[in-house]
């Protein structure tokens, strides 16, 4: 029986050591692959909820520490389109819709959640998290994690048909239907 | 197969099982981020979904200890195996009853409600978290009535058939691991891995389980073709077939017998065989105890048998020489020993010690008896209470005074086992040459 635990115990310490040789965690790398992350949106809005006081920003970064309030806002240019607050669909000449459309404020417990879409060719090829719960420290701290998760999943599944994720009901909730509404104000 | 063999076939499970763990364990560890420590309820949703993966994998361990494996049964034993799953699966079940506990207070925490309520509102909004509640429950189901003292108070039937919906239970909370799991979202190869593990469990069970025993006892036309009454609450089941050589079943080799009657098709029953089998037919003896075996006698000649197996590394194979043998049986569990007499060869000298509680529970005496006249055997029935007759290397030498040089089978209750395996360490026999079954194979 000590034989067998020891092969055990080696396996499992073989896998453990191997797997994170190759793939190391990233605790503080709550990332979106595709690079867009939550924005406060800065325009006039009915609700001012992504206010300065939303400095943690998850960031595509490695460095140890949260991103300042300035790199985030730095990456808000990295979206390719403006953050401009009305639907501005630019129609072009092929096959499908094209442009950024804002979805409908979605009120959660915990505070407002507001998707923005951008379309090329009639697919969702930029998700932007306009608001988002972040008035106090835990509500940011799941929005750090869980955001980026959503909007990957959008992208990946190009509707609001996207799973839920552990930790953040409201959140998931809330920005299924911003995003739903944001692809029927683009006719999808 | 040698036992150089088994032993490496053995360490490569294991070190496979490891492995699985491992990769398990990290892909919670590389999903980890600084929000999953936030807070302390952060940090409990985190140890919660920790026990939800490694309670999952320890169940898909489980299932793969009694999937039937071919490697795996003959080189670890039937018995053995069966060990392991009543260790693993009870653990499994506490840390998936900690993570159902968890998350509900991490998530109640986090958003300031109370657990139950919750609890229910996850249920009910969650993706397919409906469904891994029923399986949660189906699994709780099997673990209580697989506890000793609920166990001892419900019939096999009952007890067999909740146990078989935890296959359903592990199914109906797979989805709800992929599509919410954080470790899994975003992340193809965690899922990859995950659902590739759910596969090759399913895999097992349909091809050892259903596909191979369906096809072979059909290929082989096994059918029930003579019950024979051996004594008072104890009868013979004949099953003959053609080609029945092709199975390879040995003596001391069980099958899971499935008689295909109206009422009982859907149950199966372990039991040894009681004779080695020939070309044409297989025998095993049952003695009547549970609600079942009386009725296993009541069964219409003719009727079509299906079998897994054969199971089990307890043959004559594993003796490291035929000059002495030593078989020491419990009650209905000379049976499997009977059956290894017939596969020793002629020239062997064997010492059957039988013990039994009463005359009554000697089963199958008369062929015992007939041995004797027969064959270079000689049996020491040994009727009476456990102080009259206690197992120890005193006794058994006294009625097998070669007993310290030769190979030792034992089949009976772990009580027996543990007196003859002690009894054998003092008479200085190797561990390699002592082979033992446990009795509940053999009985209902």
């Amino acid at each position: 029986m000590l034989r067998k635990t020891a092969f055990l115990v080696t396996g499992t310490i073989a896998g453990v050591v191997g797997v994170l040789s190759y793939n190391p965690p990233q605790l503080d790398a709550a990332i979106a692959p595709t690079g867009s992350t939550p924005t406060p949106d800065t325009s006039p809005s009915e609700s001012v909820v992504a206010s300065e006081n939303s400095p943690a920003q998850p960031t595509t970064t490695n460095s140890a520490k949260p991103s300042t309030k300035k790199t985030s806002t730095a990456k808000t240019t990295n979206t390719n389109t403006n953050t401009n607050p009305e639907p501005a669909p630019v129609v072009t000449q092929s096959a499908g819709i094209s442009g950024t459309f804002k979805g409908d404020t979605s009120q959660t417990r915990w505070g407002p959640v507001q998707v923005q879409i951008t379309l090329t060719d009639g697919k969702i090829t930029d998700v932007t998290t306009l608001q988002y719960p972040n008035g106090d420290r835990k509500s940011l701290n799941i929005s750090n994690r869980v955001i980026p998760w959503l909007q990957e999943e959008t992208l990946q599944v190009q509707s609001a048909n996207i799973s839920g994720i552990s930790g953040a009901t409201y959140t998931y909730f809330g920005f299924r239907d911003s995003l739903a509404s944001a692809l029927q104000k683009a006719g999808l | 197969m040698k036992a150089q063999r088994k032993r490496v076939i053995g360490d490569q499970a294991f070190l496979l099982t490891g492995l699985g763990l491992g990769f398990t364990f990290t892909i919670q560890i590389t999903t980890l981020t600084s929000g999953d420590f936030a807070d302390i309820y952060a940090i409990i949703t985190t140890v919660s979904r920790f026990f939800a993966l490694t309670g999952s994998y320890l169940s898909i361990i489980g299932l793969l200890l009694i999937a039937r494996i071919p490697w795996i049964e003959n080189a670890m034993g039937h018995d053995r195996l069966v060990v392991w799953h009543r260790k693993a699966m009870p653990y499994a079940l506490y840390m998936i009853t900690a993570h159902v506990l968890l998350v509900g207070l991490g998530y109640a925490g986090a958003e300031g409600k109370v657990v139950a309520e919750e609890l229910w509102y996850m249920t009910l909004n969650y993706p397919w978290m409906l469904p891994a509640l029923a399986g949660f429950i189906l699994l709780i189901l099997a673990g209580i009535t697989s506890y000793r003292t609920v166990r001892n108070k419900i019939s096999y039937e009952t007890w067999w058939v909740i146990h078989l919906y935890t296959y359903l239970g592990v199914a109906l909370s797979f989805m709800h691991q992929i599509l919410t799991g954080g470790m899994f979202i975003g992340h193809p190869l965690n899922r990859a891995y995950w659902i590739g593990l759910y596969i090759s469990v399913v895999v097992a069970i349909v091809t050892w389980r259903i596909a191979i025993p369906t096809i072979r006892s059909l290929r082989h036309g096994l059918r029930l073709s003579k019950v024979e009454i051996e004594g008072p609450g104890v009868v013979s089941m004949y099953i003959s077939g053609t080609d029945i050589s092709k199975l390879r079943a040995q003596g001391g080799q069980f099958f899971n017998w499935r008689f295909l009657t109206k009422d009982r098709w859907h149950e199966s029953h372990p039991f040894s065989l009681s004779a080695s089998p020939t070309d044409n037919e297989l025998r095993f003896t049952v003695k009547a105890l549970g609600d079942s075996s009386s009725k296993i006698a009541a069964i219409p000649l003719g009727t079509r048998v299906i079998i897994e197996g054969p199971y089990g590394i307890f043959t004559r194979d594993m003796a490291r020489q035929f000059k002495h043998v030593t078989l020491v049986g419990g009650g209905v569990g000379v049976t499997p020993l009977r059956a290894i007499i017939d596969e020793i060869p002629e020239s062997t000298t064997i010492d059957l010690l039988y013990r039994a509680r009463n005359e009554e529970d000697l089963v199958l005496k008369e062929e015992l008896d007939l041995l004797t006249e027969t064959r270079n055997v000689k049996v020491h029935y040994l009727v009476g209470s456990r102080s009259e007759y206690p197992i120890n290397e005193f006794t058994i030498k006294k009625y097998a005074p070669r007993f310290a040089d030769s190979d030792v089978y034992v089949c009976g209750p772990q009580s027996l086992i543990d007196d003859v395996v002690a009894a054998s360490k003092s008479a200085g026999i190797p561990k390699d040459r002592v082979h033992h079954e446990a009795f509940l194979y053999h009985a209902q």
